[in-house]
């Protein structure tokens, strides 16, 4: 239905979209995931042309839109926007923003209208509002009328950019209702958002955007489940690093030791994990060359598992260390893997995890 | 307001009854402040004769107030001789009468024409025998490339004076004005007009009377006319402007009483003169000397009801005055109704200007705001008038200055309220299929013109109240009907009072009609 081929948007001098390529099909719900500022708003406002794309070519039904001939106006009626910050037509009611589409638009009358926004507005819930002004309602309500705005325009496919972002925690699973309502009966949508558990059970589709890419894409499982490259395992694992370089014996302790807490405290590990991190840590830092140039450690946490690692990268030219006769990494860690990375050895010590 | 009655958060109901409750306490306002003089003048008049020696002549003013009428012969002579008599300077004899009768001076200097007239129809107020001003000349004005004209007014003049004519026509205006009527003269009709600027706001010199011009001015006029066989067109403007308006080429001469002064001589050519004109003073009877005190006693005094319907009988109903207020009225409205459309009409092309993404578009708008808010309205309007539209008639020149004024102000009440709508709108709008203008339209504007009508309001009235001052260029306005009222019945508050109630109500009419309209609009 839809094929985005090497899009491409920059503003001004700032690369926003590098090379994006990307199908969708009919009646497939796509989850857009990634880090903030990667592209994922405007990516998804090149594909209805809110933004002008700088570059490369979507195909729509077969026909090219980015060639300037066809009518941007109709083609916009096709695909439904929903906004993070819902935008609801202030000076009209409930019933009103989701009957003026089709009478302004698609010329029909105000009665017909009517009634099929109010078959609208039972869908999502909102029946009870129409005549409601948009401030005297919840975001989630607000949110809701705005999808049933959406759908009055009868599109082919519905854009939704971070739909619940800007609720409150209470009311993002009314609106999230909505939208798998709306999955199950075929809607195409394509559905920017940082609600992991929602995207894993919605689409049919994942893809993981990264610095203006598609870095990776897959079914909800394979993303979210076995991640093949390193940065989607990072960002769906949620995982946090630690970093303290070493540069002599003689390191400031006081300081590793108050950077380390606070990120224990900023990530919410519990007393047990940061005391068993640190004393593996004290093992390593007794045992691992410090007197031979600049050593690199991190220590890595995942929001998502709560699994702990823990990397040591040596200086240059310094040989492997025997780290596993140590009793206390034997007994906390649950492997130790060492390699070598551009000529620096690396060991990479996993925590024992009770959980899994 | 607006408000959406189907939200049920305000109570239609009872938002009326609130305005209706705002509109009764605002005129119950009028109202007292009309009673306030009458009330004033009925306890000053029982409060207890004043022990001071009474006054018999002008010597007996010393030490004491004096109004008088400002930057004229009576207030430079007054001061230069008599610097121990305190003097406070007015602008209209009608004004000074009034301080009078308030007790805040002692006596009031004036020409002798104006002095007669004013006292006939002031209750308890005397003449004094003599005054030591000496008497100044009343002139007609012609532009200085008038000399022709001028040379005519004279010859008539003399014609006038040889045959006593003159002489029975002033004693006529000025001892018997009450019964004092213009002649029936077979005006000429055909042929160039002369052009004559007048004030017609002094009795006995110039006034309107049955709405019709008279007067002693008026009539030597008219005679004039017949003698030269020209017909007259008489151009009404502020006393200020007569003059000037003889060499701006907006009259051919003027005439309202103008004194003879060297100064003005120097600018332009005066008439040789045709009335000698004596100060005369002006006391409250009860402070006069018995000795000086004329028959014209014996008034009752009426309470303060009474007194009341006698100001309305006399500033409105006797010789259709109500007429005059009602053209002025037509006047006002259709300045301000005209002068707000345009101006809004033209106030939102400048927002388009000013909004646009072209360079030189915003430059310009932000100019013509910049100047525009920058220079007074009376400015402008005096600038239109006899500088850049001289041939073209005031009250269209009055509308276009007024509606440049006005785009000004609300092209930037329409920006700030158009920019303060949320991008988020449009946005939702245009990905709603609409194209960016018909997004504009149906989202952007009524949520803009909702947010704007509070202040627009707040600029429409004042707009109503800034268009008074088109009596400065000869406009007919209520403010200039107030002002010939005055000059007839030289009541000093109640004419003011009637028109300041009449402003409020056009601008109550105004902004109502403006609720209705944004009533439907959002
Ligand atoms: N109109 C614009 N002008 C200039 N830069 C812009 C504009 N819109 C977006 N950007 C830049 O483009 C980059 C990507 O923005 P975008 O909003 O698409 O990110 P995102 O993936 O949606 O992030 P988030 O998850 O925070 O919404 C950002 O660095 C932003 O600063
Ligand atoms: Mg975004």
């Amino acid at each position: 239905m839809i094929q985005i081929k090497h899009l491409q948007k920059s503003f001004g001098k700032i690369e926003v979209l590098t090379d994006v390529n990307l199908n969708i099909k009919c009646g497939e719900v796509i989850s857009i995931i990634g880090p903030s500022g990667t592209g994922k708003s405007t990516f998804l406002r090149c594909l209805n042309l809110l933004e002008q794309p700088t570059g490369g070519s979507i195909i729509i039904d077969g026909e090219e839109v980015l060639n300037g001939k066809v009518n941007t106006s109709k083609l916009r009626q096709k695909m439904g926007m929903v906004f993070q910050s819902f935008n609801l037509f202030n000076h009209l009611s409930v019933l009103d923003n989701v009957c003026i589409g089709p009478v302004k638009l698609k010329g029909k009358s105000r009665k017909e209208a009517e009634a099929k926004a109010m078959e609208l507005l039972k869908l999502v819930g909102m029946a009870e509002k129409a005549h409601a002004m948009p401030d005297e309602l919840s975001g989630g309500q607000k949110q809701r009328a705005a999808i049933a705005r959406s759908l009055s325009m009868e599109p082919e496919i519905i854009l939704f950019d971070e739909p619940t972002s800007a609720l409150d925690p209470t009311m993002v699973s009314e609106v999230l209702s909505v939208i798998r309502a709306l999955a199950r009966q075929g809607m195409t949508m394509a559905i920017v958002t940082h609600e992991m558990s929602f995207a894993r059970d919605v689409s049919t589709r994942v893809v993981y955007m990264d610095k203006g890419i598609i870095y990776e894409e897959g079914t909800p499982e394979e993303i979210f489940e076995h991640p093949k490259r390193e940065r989607t395992r990072v960002f769906v694992n949620r995982i946090r690093d630690f970093h303290f370089a070493f540069h002599s014996p003689d390191y400031d302790r006081f300081l590793l030791k108050s950077e380390w807490q606070a990120y224990c405290n900023k990530y919410f590990l519990t007393r047990e994990s940061m005391r068993k991190a640190q004393l593996i840590g004290n093992v390593l830092f007794r045992n691992l060359p410090l007197d031979k140039g600049t050593l690199d450690f991190y220590f890595r946490y995942s929001e998502q598992t709560r699994e702990m690692s823990m990397e040591v990268l040596l200086p240059f030219g310094t040989d492997e260390v025997d780290l596993e006769s140590s009793q206390i990494i034997r007994e906390l860690c649950s492997s130790v893997e060492s390699n070598i990375e551009d000529d620096r050895v690396k060991y990479k010590l996993k925590l024992r995890h009770k959980n899994r | 307001m607006c408000y959406n009655p189907r939200a049920g958060r305000f109570n239609p109901g009872l938002y009326k009854m609130n305005k209706t409750l705002h509109i009764v306490a605002t005129l119950v306002a009028y109202v007292m402040l009309a009673v306030a003089p009458a009330w004033s003048a009925e306890s000053s008049a029982e409060t207890s004769q004043q022990t001071s020696k009474p006054i018999a002549c002008f010597e007996d003013l010393r030490g004491r107030v004096l109004a008088v009428p400002s930057s004229t012969v009576q207030d430079i002579y007054v001061e230069e001789h008599y610097p121990d008599i305190r003097l406070d300077r007015f602008d209209t004899e009608a004004d000074m009468m009034l301080s009078l009768q308030q007790e805040k001076c002692d006596g009031a200097i004036m020409d002798d024409v104006i002095c007669y007239a004013l006292v006939r129809k002031t209750e308890g107020v005397t003449i004094l025998p003599d005054s030591p001003v000496p008497p100044c000349q009343m002139g007609v004005v012609f532009g200085k490339h008038n000399a022709e004209l001028c040379k005519q007014f004279n010859a008539f003049i003399a014609q006038l004076k040889a045959s006593g004519e003159l002489q029975q026509i002033m004693d006529r205006w000025i001892k018997h004005f009450d019964t004092a009527e213009m002649p029936n003269l077979p005006l000429p009709t055909k042929g160039e007009p002369i052009r004559v600027a007048m004030e017609p706001c002094t009795e006995p010199i110039v006034f309107i009377k049955n709405e019709k011009i008279a007067g002693f001015d008026a009539e030597l006029v008219q005679r004039f006319s017949v003698y030269i066989n020209r017909p007259v067109e008489i151009v009404e403007m502020e006393y200020d402007s007569l003059i000037a308006s003889t060499t701006t080429g907006k009259a051919d001469m003027a005439a309202s009483g103008i004194l003879i002064t060297e100064e003005r001589a120097e600018s332009v050519l005066f008439s040789d003169p045709y009335y000698d004109s004596h100060s005369r003073v002006a006391v409250l009877t009860k402070n006069a000397d018995a000795s000086i005190i004329s028959g014209n006693e014996g008034t009752q005094s009426l309470g303060i009801w009474g007194s009341i319907k006698r100001s309305f009988m006399r500033n409105i109903i006797e010789e259709r005055r109500y007429m005059l207020l009602w053209d002025g009225l037509k006047v006002t409205v259709y300045i301000s109704f005209f002068s707000a459309l345009l101006g809004t009409i033209l106030g939102a092309f400048i927002c388009y200007l000013r909004m646009s993404s072209c360079k030189i578009c915003s430059t310009f708008a932000r100019v013509y705001i910049d100047i525009m808010r920058g220079t007074p309205v009376l400015v402008l309007l005096m600038m239109m008038c006899y500088v850049a539209f001289t041939q073209f008639d005031n009250t269209p020149v009055a509308i276009i200055t007024f509606a440049m004024n006005f785009a000004a102000y609300v092209s930037e009440m329409f920006r700030t309220s158009i920019s303060s709508i949320d991008k988020g709108q449009t946005e939702a709008g245009i990905a709603l299929g609409f194209s960016p203008v018909r997004t504009f339209y149906h989202i952007v504007l009524p949520q803009a013109v909702r947010r704007v009508l509070p202040v627009y309001k707040g600029e429409l009235i004042s707009l109503i109240k800034n268009t008074s001052i088109v009596g400065y260029v000869a406009v007919a306005d209520l403010t200039r009907a107030s002002y010939i009222i005055r000059g007839r019945t030289f009541d000093p508050f109640f004419p003011l009072l009637m028109v300041a109630l009449m402003y409020f109500l056009i601008a109550w009419l105004f902004t109502y009609i403006l609720d209705r309209i944004g009533n439907k609009v959002c």
